[in-house]
């Protein structure tokens, strides 16, 4: 609503402004010498000539860099979701060779107890969680987990993401997915004089996101014995 | 030869005859005076030898070159009258500074003393001068360009009479150090007279008369009388004028020629013979009724 | 007789040329209004995107200075129209002119007014870039078109100098129309919008004549040729007859 307000706004500026040199001046008006107006103009043209050295000083290091391989990161990411759909699963050592697939966070957990249950909330995304059995009693519990590829246009910022908070009591496993997370970006269009000479039709940017899908790989002793519970169907033990 | 060849000019604005098949020729370096009433086509003339518009018939020649969007003769004359508008960035001391590269002949310490004599606010605009300055400051870009051909229409309009008397001086003056050809008009005869050489008289956008000012003082006499003794006097000649000034008293105008051999019998009908000036000869000569204004009073 | 010496066109012309560029200078603090006042709405980024899945919303703010650079075509657009108009004219009377030296000055004029303000619309560009390196949050910039190419900058400032020059020259052409008959304040709009409606293929690759061509020595022919028509067709139109006085 206010981004159609200021841009009525806008307009009516614009109208003014033109309008603004028809009309006579007043009377009393004491006349802008055109030394004056030279030297207001040539002072504008000359802050804004010393404004490109400026910009190309400042250090980009900052800025999000963008990435080449969007559409294969996506391709090898959905295709990893339908494996996991069809029941197709890759082991640990596999989703880290995958394109597209990263690790989000890598945390051990001491055994207290001989069985595993897990308390998942309900309400958070659907992770398929993936355990897969060692081939060592070592009493520890590695866990992982790992986001496919997050992208807005042509942004990718799954590193950003924050990991479910993952911790082991008891022989309890619970999972907490993070607050809800808000990214900003901002996309800056070159101009359309630009645009139309730089192979590209339209100066606007397609900004579609593509969410991600988080995976979780749980890596526990032989012996450990799993207790899926109620929300078991997400589990899969490989 | 003649700086401005107008021969059988016309011009209209639809209806409207605003010249009317008007010839006539300025020789070089003459001060001529363009008088006519309001109305007569002064202007329009003035603007035509300017090259601002063109003759709807007729041709009309200035410097042996039509005058109409043509640079050559642009670049030899200025038209100065109170609509010269100049932009609202420039200052009075700008405008001096700003025209003087257009003019061949512009003399820049003549301007600013003329501009300091008259004590102009240098950072002053234009637009904003009162119409007496602003006629001052006109006719001081028009003494300053020794244009070869300089027109001012209706100079000293807004001018106080110290002004107007400086401002003559000055023309002449500079005229006589640099002569040039000079189309001045005016409705008041009188203040120009002095500069004058010659004077052009329209009336209804047609030539009146065009003669240099000493034979327009000596055209006419001014007789003035018992009405019936008048009458038998100037029966069967041509009046220039004739008005009832009192009970029985007649005054009349007549060509001085036309009675030049009878000069002695006007003495012995008791009627008394006046010098008549240019000013008031060419008020009657444009007159649109015998009897001026006062016939107006007298029928009411 | 004093000689006639004859007098130049072209110097006469440069001679206006410098008068009327010190004459409109006020002109140009229309122009300096126009993008500042958009430079600081485009600061308010001119599109917004926002989408979300259950655990992550992601916004995207669209930037640019396009507005500014469309805001200075206005500028010249209504300046070209307003050389043409009486008042504009009349400063012409107390110089040495014809009608061919008042137009060439004009469009003299007018080319610099569309180099300043191909600059200095460009410019601005650079100008909101640095505002927004300096007020926004750094990492939440998208590096892309955010750092800008010198070689971009140049080309952006040529693409926009050559459309004002297009555009000046349809509002002199415009101006100059309603000159030679006031019935074209009326004829020409109703012209612009019958076209557009009912011959919106033929309007659309008149547009699209200039806006798709994407080899830049090809628009900047199509925009020269274009606009010494335009031009051309004006001087013709007011060597033609009288104006009013």
């Amino acid at each position: 609503m206010s981004r159609v307000l200021s841009q009525i706004l806008l307009f009516l500026i614009g109208i003014a402004i033109v309008f603004m040199f028809k009309f006579k001046r007043p009377k009393f008006y004491r006349p802008l010498s055109w030394k004056l107006n030279v030297l207001a103009t040539g002072l504008y043209l000359g802050v804004l000539i010393m404004l490109v050295p400026i910009l190309y000083m400042l250090p980009a290091k900052d800025f999000i860099k963008t990435v080449e391989s969007k559409d294969q990161a996506i391709a090898s990411s959905l295709n990893l979701m339908n494996n996991l759909y069809n029941q197709h699963f890759p082991t640990e050592g596999d989703l880290d060779k995958l394109e597209g697939v990263y690790k989000n966070s890598c945390q051990t957990f001491k055994v207290d107890s001989s069985k595993l249950s897990f308390d998942l909330q309900p309400n958070i995304g659907n992770y398929p969680i993936l355990i897969e059995r060692k081939d060592i009693d070592d009493g520890e519990i590695d866990v992982s987990t790992y986001v496919t590829a997050q992208y807005v246009g042509e942004v990718n910022f799954t590193k950003r993401l924050l990991p479910p908070a993952i911790t082991v009591k008891n022989g309890m496993l619970s999972l907490r997915a993070p607050d809800r997370q808000t990214f900003e970006f901002k996309q800056f269009n070159i101009d359309f004089t630009m645009a139309q000479f730089d192979n590209q039709n339209s100066s606007i940017h397609e900004m579609s996101p593509h969410f991600s899908n988080q995976i979780i790989v749980i890596r526990v002793p032989q012996s450990l014995e799993i207790n899926r519970g109620v929300l078991g169907d997400r589990i899969q033990i490989i | 030869m003649n700086v401005i060849q107008c021969h059988d000019v016309t011009k209209s604005y639809g209806q409207n005859r605003a010249l009317d098949h008007l010839s006539f020729e300025i020789g070089e370096n003459k001060i001529t005076g363009l008088i006519g009433r309001n109305g007569a086509g002064k202007t329009t003339l003035l603007k035509m030898i300017a090259g601002y518009i063109k003759p709807t018939q007729g041709e009309l020649q200035v410097f042996t070159r039509k005058p109409f969007n043509n640079l050559d003769v642009s670049a030899k004359t200025i038209f100065i009258d109170d609509n010269m508008t100049f932009p609202d960035s420039f200052r009075l001391t700008d405008i001096l500074s700003e025209v003087a590269p257009f003019y061949a002949a512009w003399n820049s310490s003549l301007a600013d003393a003329l501009f300091n004599y008259f004590s102009f606010d240098p950072n002053q605009a234009h637009s904003n001068m009162s119409k007496g300055s602003k006629s001052t400051f006109n006719s001081i870009i028009g003494i300053a360009t020794r244009c070869p051909l300089t027109i001012f229409d209706e100079p000293t309009t807004g001018m106080d009479s110290a002004v107007r008397k400086d401002f003559y001086k000055a023309l002449l003056k500079d005229y006589l150090e640099h002569p040039r050809t000079i189309l001045l008009s005016s409705h008041l005869l009188s203040e120009l007279e002095e500069i004058l050489e010659d004077i052009l008289l329209i009336d209804n956008g047609s030539k009146c008369l065009h003669l240099p000012i000493m034979e327009l003082r000596e055209l006419a006499v001014g007789i003035r009388g018992n009405e019936q003794a008048l009458l038998t006097f100037v029966e069967g000649k041509e009046l220039i004028y004739k008005e009832e000034f009192a009970k029985g008293s007649l005054y009349v105008v007549i060509k001085k020629e036309s009675i030049e051999q009878e000069f002695k019998h006007v003495r012995q009908n008791g009627l008394e013979v006046l010098p008549i000036s240019p000013d008031d000869l060419c008020v009657y000569l444009t007159g649109k009724t015998g009897g001026g204004i006062d016939d107006v009073f007298k029928r009411s | 007789m004093m000689s006639l010496k004859e007098v130049d066109l072209l110097s006469i012309s440069i001679k206006q040329y410098v008068y009327k560029l010190k004459a409109y200078s006020t002109l140009f603090y229309g122009l300096l209004l126009a993008q500042i006042i958009t430079l600081f709405f485009s600061l308010n980024g001119i599109s917004h995107m926002s989408s979300s899945n259950g655990e992550l919303s992601v916004s995207v703010n669209s930037y640019s200075a396009s507005l500014v650079i469309v805001f200075s075509f206005f500028w010249i657009l209504f300046a070209a129209i307003q050389l043409t108009t009486k008042q504009y004219k009349k400063i012409e009377n107390p110089l040495v002119t014809n009608r061919i030296s008042g137009n060439l000055s004009n469009i003299g004029f007018l080319m610099t007014a569309c180099v300043f303000g191909g600059i200095t619309s460009s410019l601005v560009g650079v100008l909101l870039r640095i505002i927004m390196y300096f007020t926004f949050d750094r990492s939440q910039i998208i590096s892309d078109e955010f750092i800008l190419a010198f070689s971009d900058l140049l080309l952006g400032i040529s693409v926009a100098i050559l459309y004002m020059v297009l555009i000046s020259g349809m509002g002199y052409l415009t101006g100059m129309l309603t000159k030679v008959s006031m019935a074209f304040v009326i004829i020409i709009p109703a012209v612009i919008i019958g076209i557009s409606k009912a011959y919106a293929d033929i309007f659309q690759s008149l547009i699209k004549f200039f806006t798709l061509e994407s080899s830049l020595p090809l628009f900047a022919l199509k925009v020269i040729i274009t606009s010494i028509l335009m031009f051309g067709v004006s001087i013709l139109l007011s060597n033609r007859g009288e104006v009013s006085q």
